[in-house]
């Protein structure tokens, strides 16, 4: 579903990604591991259109999308979770989930959308009217979910949705993202630091490590590796 | 009702007190929206008692008192103008004065050199304020913060200067707004034409602000990244802010120039700037009530430093206080950032924390 071939990408005269290649077939869970500064946030920032490519492929559902703005992207069903969440602090949940589908008009399907969401995540419910700001990190990593699940994606992007949460959060979150992919089908790429979580729910993986994928495979092959185990899951 | 702080408790530490926050229609919404109409009918009912009470206050001759109250409202506008810009779409633009400057005088010409009808007048300035609002905006997108800031400042003295140039090269040393419809000319329907505008603007705004684009901005404010990532067309909704922003000083500048009967180069003035600036930092960014009670602060100060005798006699020293005034907005800028960093707007709510918090710490003790 998504092919990225060469991909190379930086800022400036500086260059983060060095012709990086990978499959995400679809319905899949791929996850692209890599320590800080390896490049994941780049590299989603890219696929997702938030930053120019310099060189390289990225062929969506069949269709070269490298060169789209992020916004075509998003229609074409490429949606986001930026790390670190980057909510909207002083709009409330429902708002935020509404910004989710700013680039969709039918007024009853969105709502239709947001009662959906609400099912999935019941402690957003409580909070609708609260601002995003006072939300914890649990629930703000529900709330980015739910406003890129807002635009009606066939593949979400998810830039490291373990980041600053506490370790039993840490699972909620990978049990829902492995619940969308199972029950709703949705393809998943995510890149994560914490590889143990990240290769539980994961279906293929690759390591980034500075700018290049040196190695991939099945997740359970990488989680017998010995390498991956000693580098990215504490030996 | 009890609440169960359980396992869920890390998810949402404080979630409690707020299980009314579910539907779209609650009862806390409800209440919260019955107040807000409540405030504004009260308002609304004060304004148009205001004259009467001021004539009981201060007998027959308190047109003066009127005629600077009027003043406020046109303030009101421009900090509107100046908060949507800035508080919203987060574009520290200070070129507003600009705007403010040239549609007075757009009126005043076409009103008192052309013989145009005033309403002609009025509509042309506020045209012409969006047009050059367009015209500032687009290059303006490229650069942002600080940069942004300092070249429309010297915009605003550009345009100040080219206004005076235009003065002396005519020849006059007041450009006078004459052809006034007569019930401009009375101080009382004069306050009420300036405050049914405002409360007009005031409607419209908060009605935009909550709408699709004023989600956009406060979107793009709060996380420019993001807010491209979800679609929203950065370029589009700034330049939508430049020029609504200009739309409405210029409506506020021409009815400046009808309050004063006259325009002047010194409304394009980096003064004029900083005052714009003034009230909408000391009443609150990003907030409507922050512009009302931002331009009250400040368009009632001069009023009350105008009482003080000019000059003031202490000791050997002789006080200009009109000099002072500018020093004084800055000071107060200063005074306001510390003690309330979010602005006069945000009191309320510091006031409704304090008195929340109060009983909870006796409990504890």
């Amino acid at each position: 579903m998504l092919k990225v071939e060469q991909l190379h990408v930086g800022y400036g005269s500086l260059e983060v990604l060095h012709g990086i290649s990978f499959d995400v077939p679809e319905g899949a869970i791929v996850a692209i591991l890599g320590s800080n500064g390896a490049g994941k946030t780049t590299l989603m920032r890219a696929l997702s259109g938030l930053i120019p490519i310099k060189s390289g492929k990225i062929d969506f559902a069949g269709k070269a999308v490298g060169r789209l703005v992020a916004e075509k992207r998003l229609r074409e069903g490429l949606a986001l979770v930026p790390e670190g969440r980057d909510l909207f602090g002083s709009l409330t949940v429902r708002e935020n989930l509404l910004m989710g589908a700013y680039t969709r008009r039918s007024r009853t399907e969105i709502e239709q959308d947001i009662e959906r969401i609400l099912e999935r995540f019941p402690r957003l419910k409580t909070r609708l009217q609260a601002h995003a700001a006072s939300l914890s990190g649990g629930e703000g990593q529900m709330l980015a979910i739910g406003r890129a699940l807002m635009s009606h994606p066939r593949l979400l992007l998810l830039d490291e949705p373990s980041h600053g949460l506490a370790p039993i959060i840490v699972e909620t979150v990978f049990e829902v993202i492995e619940q969308l992919n199972r029950e709703e089908g949705l393809t998943i790429v995510l890149v994560e630091q914490n590889a143990h979580q990240a290769l539980e729910v994961a279906h293929t993986a690759y390591i980034l490590q500075s700018g290049s994928i040196v190695l991939n495979g099945e997740a359970t092959t990488l989680t017998a590796n010995s390498a991956v185990q000693e580098l990215y899951m504490g030996g | 009702m009890t609440q169960k702080p359980a396992v869920d408790q890390e998810l949402a530490p404080d979630v409690v007190a707020q299980p009314e926050l579910t539907g779209k229609k609650t009862l806390g919404g409800r209440l919260a929206s019955q107040r807000v109409w409540l405030g504004c009918i009260a308002g609304i009912l004060a304004l148009i008692l205001l004259p009467m009470l001021s004539d009981l206050i201060f007998g027959g001759s308190s047109d003066f008192q009127l005629h600077h109250i009027s003043l406020i409202g046109i303030f009101i506008l421009a900090a509107l103008a100046q908060n949507i810009l800035t508080g919203y779409a987060a574009q520290p633009s200070l070129g507003n004065a600009a705007f403010f400057g040239v549609s007075a005088y757009v009126l005043t010409w076409l009103s008192s050199d052309l013989g145009q009808p005033y309403w002609i007048g009025i509509l042309a300035a506020v045209v012409v304020s969006a047009l050059l609002g367009l015209i500032v905006g687009t290059p303006a997108l490229r650069i942002s913060g600080a940069h942004l800031a300092v070249a429309t400042l010297g915009l605003v003295t550009t345009v100040g200067a080219l206004l005076n140039f235009w003065d002396t090269t005519a020849g006059r040393q007041n450009y006078d707004l004459s052809n006034l419809p007569d019930f401009l000319n009375d101080d009382r329907t004069l306050y009420y034409f300036i405050f049914a505008i405002v409360v007009c603007l005031l409607f419209l705004s908060y009605h935009l602000l909550h709408s699709r684009v004023g989600r956009a901005w406060i979107a793009i404010r709060d996380n420019e990244t993001a807010a491209e990532a979800f679609g929203i067309n950065l370029t589009k909704y700034k330049l939508q802010a430049f020029v609504i922003s200009a739309a409405m000083t210029g409506l506020a500048g021409s009815l400046y120039a009808t309050w004063a009967t006259t325009a002047s180069s010194s409304m394009s003035s980096a003064d004029q700037t900083i005052a714009f600036l003034a009230m909408i930092v000391v009443g609150g960014l990003g907030s409507l009530t922050g512009s009302i009670l931002g331009a009250i602060f400040v368009g009632f100060l001069p009023l009350l430093l105008g009482q003080l005798p000019s000059p003031m006699v202490i000791g050997s020293f002789q006080l200009q206080i009109s000099t002072l005034i500018t020093g004084i907005y800055g000071l107060l800028l200063l005074l306001v950032l510390i003690f309330f960093p979010s602005g006069l707007s945000s009191l309320g709510t510091q006031a409704g924390n304090w008195l929340q918090r109060k009983p909870s710490k006796g409990g504890t003790e």
